[in-house]
């Protein structure tokens, strides 16, 4: 693995996203171009940082480490808090743009395309090896509990991770 | 929290989280970059970021190290077939989560914009999933044409129709 390349990768995610999750189809593209991860790595990942406290992006550290180690759960960190210092940037610059008509149509239109990305990234995780009938059924539980956004979502991972217990050992 | 110390108005708070939601990245850290910086210029913003970041990291990684640890042992690999198709399924729901309004924003304006949020999301998903062109570039792309598609009026025509028949006016 190329330290940089990596870095480089991760940050290129990052600058291109919106949200905690939006670096993900990019990443996903890229590492498994490379080789340098799995499809169920990123299910790991996501996991780990649904479980643990802070932003939810902080998942990307969890895949860091799961890739490459501490050097990728620290070259991760690097790559998720330089973007959102551009922030700083948009607010200085903002009140010159902010009546452009165009404006809000280029973010209506990324984030439909980051809705779209990760339309296409939630169907390569679920049709990934290994994931049968049954782990459709968990995904599908999992959607239609969550949009009732009444049950927190460790929860709902400790249920999922149940479920695999009893379903596959 | 930050109301109740009267750091910021609430005023301030909505200002700056609308900015935060342009910047690329986690939003939550360049909420607290912004906070920082009103508050004690560099070192807030080294405050405020490095509080957000330092302790949750550290659990990230630790945990994540914790769980390598452990992946190999069979009925841990049992609970992770489990956990890992509910994350995939944690991807479609914030799939949703996001398109939600910006479907609802389409249905508002008619039946056209509506079209074209749902063509959207869809040659998008198909431009990544099946023909697996760069994401970057695809998400530029949609920048571009949302942009072009959804400034303002989207058919002249109409507004051409709208001008000739002031009674129709649209809102």
């Amino acid at each position: 693995m190329n330290p940089l390349l990596y870095f480089l990768i991760f940050l290129k995610a990052s600058l291109f996203s919106t949200g905690g999750l939006g670096n993900l189809p990019s990443l996903h593209q890229d590492l498994l171009a490379n080789g340098w991860a799995t499809e169920s790595d990123f299910g790991k990942a996501v996991a780990v940082g649904q479980i643990t406290p802070g932003p939810n992006g902080l998942w990307v550290i969890a895949l860091g480490y799961i890739t490459y180690g501490w050097l990728g759960a620290a070259l991760a960190l690097a790559a998720i808090i330089i973007p959102p210092f551009i922030v700083l940037l948009v607010a200085a610059g903002y009140s010159k743009i902010e009546h452009h008509p165009a404006v809000r149509g280029v973010m209506r239109g990324l984030s439909l395309a980051v809705v779209g990305s990760l339309l296409a990234t939630a169907g390569s995780l679920i049709s990934a090896p290994g994931i049968d009938w049954k782990g459709w059924i968990i995904a599908a539980l999992t959607v239609a509990v969550g949009l009732t956004n009444r049950v927190h979502v460790v929860f709902m991972l400790l249920a999922a991770g149940a479920a695999g217990y009893i379903f596959f050992q | 929290m930050i109301v109740r110390h009267k750091w910021l108005t609430d005023e301030d708070y909505v200002r700056m989280w609308a900015l935060c939601t342009l910047a690329p990245g986690i939003n939550q850290l360049a909420f607290a970059t912004l906070i920082g910086r009103k508050l004690a210029g560099w070192p807030g913003i080294a405050a405020t970021v490095g509080g957000l970041l330092v302790p949750s990291s550290l659990i990230t990684a630790l945990l994540t190290a914790g769980f390598t640890a452990i992946q190999s042992w069979p009925p841990f690999q049992a609970v992770l077939r489990g956990v890992i198709p509910a994350t995939a399924g944690l991807m479609f729901m914030v799939m949703i989560n996001m398109g939600r309004p910006l479907v609802r924003e389409g249905l508002r304006e008619g039946q056209r914009r509506l079209i074209l949020t749902f063509a959207f999301i869809l040659l998008v998903g198909f431009m990544i999933g099946f023909l697996k062109w760069p994401v970057i570039g695809v998400l530029l792309v949609g920048s571009g044409l949302g942009g072009i598609f959804f400034k303002a009026p989207l058919f002249p025509s109409k507004q051409v129709e709208a001008a000739a028949e002031p009674a129709k006016e649209q809102p």
